[in-house]
């Protein structure tokens, strides 16, 4: 060692005294400490700042020479020495600026942070994959999810970026700002890029991809991500999910993730969030009853999938409800009928879990600081408060009896003291929520039976009573049923002699040009119709022949059902059913009607409360002869649809239902 | 229809199964979406899609204009060559059956 140099060392040792303590394993240690361990440092020193003097605790070190003509010159202080950096301690500042890793969410987690354990699982389940794009892919999908959480700034920051990294042009220029080399490639790719669709375009830009991992390999790992990601998307699209952005976006869905039962994740949704739900089902009742079949389709995509069911089911019983309420004021030879669908819905909703009490208070608090009305949150609570009145009513002797007697049909005698607490309790809708949780531990046929116990136990506290001379509390009786309702009953709403198994065959065959030509064999009764109406057979079948040939248009237009084209099949036969009211407006045939709305065998305007709408009437609009019911796939005329065609069409002279056709669209096997 | 017999039928409509096109037929000629086509009978058409029978096989969805649109045998529609313009049929010779 030279001279000078054994000088330079000394005085080295003398400039830095404390180096050799710096190289100390604790001294390592606390240079790497994390965020937190300095703040736990910090908040253990009993000298801290603890800004009860004001001013800031970067500002509590300062080092300052005093000015013989007063005051002071700041020669150095924390906030002076690290400039601009000197808003947050050093090593948050650089906590802030570090990208998330997985080292990060493990160590947070050990610390006990609940979010940093809820990126766990998913973390372990990317570990068990073998290393590669597709556990790299998971591990940065966790990883974004994380910075949510724990980098909401630099989330924001980084948005346009990560939207970038779904193309192959923006990697490619990437690189080429780090290559010049790579130039030349991104001249390719770009004028591929502006190529005409097709093979030569898919030729050259999967060359510009293999030119860039010739000259940058470690774009391989680039491109290759960007290839699982497009596929994973790929297949979330197919899966019918969506993007997990568009899902934060629609924030009643991140409730029902973590929810089993939507019942349950339904009522810890906020009342304006429930409001939100139900007034989608209130807007579709408001165009009638068959208008609102079609509708809740509508529905089903305007609030979130698991909410769908729910919210029906709360709609339902808030109609059923409100019903129950009108009649009661307005018709009373209408109220056992209107208590019976109420105790149907009722029932049905109670035993699926619903919580239709906190549903009620939710929303009387949601409607008293608003002033929003809404019809089904009004008419349940009106027959909550009902239910009440009438069970306290009742001597609690008859409460008990009926108590257990429910408790018993239902098939949950093993509850120890469940009778008596509803017998006892003032609140009989919420003591009835509380014993159909135990309908759980029963099986579909067990439930099923409870659910009947429960209906026909609301019915009994619904129907009207009256007294009688010698004081006794009586059911009034039921009003006798027309012959109408009765015949209703059976087979869904049919008398037995309906046969809907008859058939109008329809045949394909060529005609000597090879024109496809469709017969139709149209059984003699049907022809009577016509002749009743005063129209030929021939035409009558003339236009059946019209309807025919448009559906094949139709089909034609519309094309095979694709769920990845149309989505469900409901929404499929909302567009077949659309797209034939246009094809036979278009023939402008004065024979053939279609969406005509009938009550009480009258027209009325389209979609009006109660009427019962058809999608085509042939005949004179006021006296058809036959209506038409199109049903697409494996659809099936509803009961609703079945009464409103026996009761709201137009029938002939002597009173004899008009004729009505399946029209059943098959598509080939 | 005095006897208060409610008649309720099912007329089944069998829908062709649409097919992308475009075609080849067993004697290697092309048929495209957006063809002109000849008829005999009907004249000039455009094909607007295809359809396949389980009874008839493949037919075209054929828009004759004037006359409306139209199913027809594949076999018996003539193809005319739009790139020389002169409205040309091309012999096609029908399937057997």
């Amino acid at each position: 060692m030279s001279e000078l140099e054994k000088q330079e060392g000394d005085r080295g040792i003398v400039r830095s005294p404390e180096s050799k303590a710096m190289q100390a394993q604790d001294a390592q240690a606390a240079r790497v400490a994390g965020a937190s361990e300095v703040k736990a440092a910090q908040d253990s020193n009993p000298n801290r700042h603890n800004g009860g003097a004001g001013g800031d605790q970067n500002q509590s070190i300062e080092i300052v020479s005093l000015k013989e003509s007063g005051g002071f010159d700041l020669i150095a202080s924390r906030l002076k020495g690290q400039g601009p950096q000197n808003e947050l301690p050093a090593t948050e500042s650089k906590a802030k600026t570090e990208p998330l890793t997985v080292d990060f969410l493990k160590e947070k987690a050990r610390q006990g942070d609940i979010w940093a354990k809820s990126f766990m699982p998913e973390i372990e389940g990317a570990e068990r994959i073998p290393a590669g794009p597709t556990r790299d892919l998971l591990v940065d999908h966790v990883l974004k999810k994380a910075e949510v959480v724990f980098r909401p700034e630099d989330r924001r920051k980084a948005e346009p970026a990560l939207e970038n990294q779904n193309d192959t042009g923006t990697i490619i220029a990437a690189r080429a700002e780090q290559n010049k080399a790579v130039e030349a490639v991104k001249a390719h790719h770009d004028w591929a890029s502006k190529l005409e669709p097709g093979p030569e375009k898919d030729k050259h830009k999967q060359l510009a991809r293999e030119q860039l991992v010739q000259l940058e390999p470690q774009a391989k790992g680039d491109l290759e991500r960007l290839d699982q990601k497009r596929k994973w998307m790929a297949e979330q699209e197919n899966a019918g999910t969506h993007d997990i952005r568009e899902l934060r976006k629609r924030h009643l869905e991140g409730h029902v993730e973590h929810w089993e039962n939507p019942w349950q994740a339904f009522t810890k949704l906020t009342p304006d969030q429930q409001r939100d739900i139900i007034r989608a089902f209130e807007k579709a009742g408001k165009v009638g009853q068959e208008g609102y079949e079609q509708k809740i389709q509508q529905v089903a995509e305007s609030v979130p999938r698991a909410f769908y069911n729910v919210g029906k089911a709360v709609y339902d019983s808030g109609i059923a409800a409100a019903t129950f309420v009108i009649e009661s004021a307005q018709r009373p030879e209408k109220v056992p009928e209107a208590a019976r669908n109420l105790a149907g819905a009722l029932s049905e909703s109670i035993a699926n879990g619903a919580r239709i009490s906190q549903f009620v208070a939710g929303q009387a608090q949601e409607m008293a600081k608003t002033g929003d009305y809404s019809p089904v949150a009004e008419g349940l609570k009106t027959i909550a408060e009902t239910a009440n009145d009438r069970w306290e009513a009742m001597p609690l002797e008859k409460r008990t009896e009926k108590a257990s007697e429910l408790i018993a049909e239902m098939g949950l005698g093993s509850i120890i003291g469940a009778a008596d607490r509803l017998a006892k309790s003032g609140k009989l809708i919420d003591a009835l929520e509380d014993i159909a949780k135990h309908l759980k531990d029963l099986t579909a046929p067990g439930r099923d039976k409870a659910k009947q116990a429960i209906g026909a136990f609301l019915d009994d506290v619904f129907q009207p009573k009256g007294v009688t001379t010698n004081g006794f509390e009586m059911p009034i009786p039921k009003q006798q049923r027309d012959l109408d309702d009765l015949v209703m009953l059976r087979n869904k709403g049919l008398p037995d002699h309906v046969k809907p198994s008859e058939r109008v065959t329809v045949k394909e065959s060529f005609t000597a040009q090879r024109e496809v030509k469709v017969t139709i064999d149209v059984p003699k009764e049907v022809l009577k119709a016509a002749e009743i109406r005063g129209i030929a057979p021939e035409v009558f079948q003339e236009k059946l022949q019209k309807i025919a040939e448009s559906v094949k248009q139709v089909a034609y237009e519309v094309g095979n059902y694709d769920p990845k084209n149309h989505g469900s099949e409901r929404v499929y036969g909302t567009k077949f059913h659309e797209a034939l009211r246009e094809a036979l407006n278009q023939r402008n045939d004065p024979l053939i009607h279609t969406e005509v709305s009938y009550a009480k065998q009258t027209v009325q305007n389209w979609g009006k409360l109660g009427t019962s709408r058809v999608d085509i009437a042939i005949g004179e609009k006021e006296k058809p002869i036959a209506i038409i019911c199109l049903k697409t796939l494996k659809a099936l005329p509803s009961a609703q649809q079945e009464r409103g065609w026996f009761n709201n069409i137009p029938r002939f002279p002597d009173g004899s239902v008009i004729p009505r056709l399946y029209l059943k669209v098959q598509e080939r096997q | 229809m005095t006897d208060q017999t409610p008649i309720e039928l099912e007329m089944q409509i069998t829908i062709p199964d649409v097919v992308d096109g475009p075609v080849q037929l067993e004697n290697g000629r092309v048929f495209s979406v957006n063809d002109s086509v000849r008829h005999p009978d009907f004249g000039l058409g455009r094909i607007l899609r295809f359809g396949e029978y389980e009874q008839l096989g493949l037919v075209a969805y054929v828009d004759f204009d004037s006359l409306g649109k139209k199913e027809i045998d594949i076999y018996f529609l003539e193809k005319v060559d739009e790139i020389e313009g002169a409205r040309v049929p091309q012999k096609v010779v029908p399937a057997e059956g």
